[in-house]
């Protein structure tokens, strides 16, 4: 009889301990209902200057200074120029139509344009008293956010500003960029060109 | 003798069974685990930083033309 009693009390005993590892067990497959999580993304976008000229050339065509006229004012903003004939039209339509120079910042950093020429207007045009400018204005509103050159000054072999900030926005990093030259009756007849450089540094 | 070797017999036999039932329970009436569903969150971070390491300077180039003609020759 006490024999009996000791092995029900075995049987117990086991029992309890057989629950005990059977609740643990179950306890480990219940799902976690919550949690969090913190990271970090760091990457590095490197800047870019960079411009580019859509539109490169401005041509005046050809023609002469008006019999009569001491010079003619050929303006690529104007379609009415003075003491001009044109005998054939640039080749983006001047004079019917106006013609610039259109400069681009494709960068992706501001930056200050500076313009210059590698001929003096005597070099470029000839005769007595030549002259050549440069102005611009913006292609796409805002382009332009610092000191936009946007009255006609003198072009000369040395760099001068343009604009001092230059976006870079798709939308608003567009420049136009006019010429106007003087050209006197003495002139002589010829093809002539100026080459214009544009530089651009960061802002 | 007879009646506590069965009753050890009976022990051994409870607990099997006790245990086979354990088992196919544990096996059977188990839930599939499900993903885990976060409820609450704390703030990640992005940061970024944008250097410059291109060229600082860049030129580029245009031209003007005109092409002036003798005034004679249309003028004859």
């Amino acid at each position: 009889m006490a024999k009996s009693k000791t092995n029900w009390n075995t049987l117990i005993a086991l029992l309890a301990i057989v629950v005990i590892a059977a609740i643990g067990l179950l306890t480990s497959f219940v799902p976690k209902t919550s949690g969090a999580a913190e990271g970090l993304v760091n990457f590095t976008i490197s800047g870019a200057l960079s411009i580019t000229l859509p539109n490169s050339i401005v041509d005046f065509g050809t023609g002469y200074v008006t019999l009569g006229d001491t010079y003619a004012i050929l303006d690529s903003n104007s379609t009415s120029p003075t003491g001009w004939t044109s005998t054939a039209n640039g080749v983006d339509g001047w004079p019917s139509n106006t013609d610039y120079i259109v400069l681009e910042n494709n960068g992706n950093v501001n930056a200050n344009v500076t313009i210059k020429a590698n001929k003096t207007a005597s070099e470029f045009v000839g005769g007595t008293n030549p002259a050549q400018w440069y102005a611009a204005m913006d292609n796409e509103a805002g382009s332009c956010t610092g000191d936009l050159q946007s009255d006609y000054a003198d072009l000369t072999t040395s760099e001068t500003n343009l604009c001092s900030s230059l976006g870079y926005a798709d939308s608003a990093d567009t420049l136009n960029v006019m010429f106007k030259l003087q050209v006197p009756s003495d002139a002589s007849p010829a093809a002539k060109s100026n080459t214009i450089t544009f530089t651009a540094y960061q802002v | 003798m007879a009646k506590e070797k069965l009753n050890e017999i009976q022990l051994a036999a409870i607990l099997a069974l006790f245990l086979i039932a354990l088992f196919l329970v544990a096996t059977m009436s188990l839930p599939a685990p499900v993903p885990e569903k976060p409820t609450s969150y704390k703030a990640g971070k992005i940061s970024v930083n944008i250097v410059n390491t291109e060229a600082q300077k860049q030129t580029t180039k245009g031209l003007i033309k005109v092409n002036i003609i003798p005034r004679e020759v249309k003028n004859g």
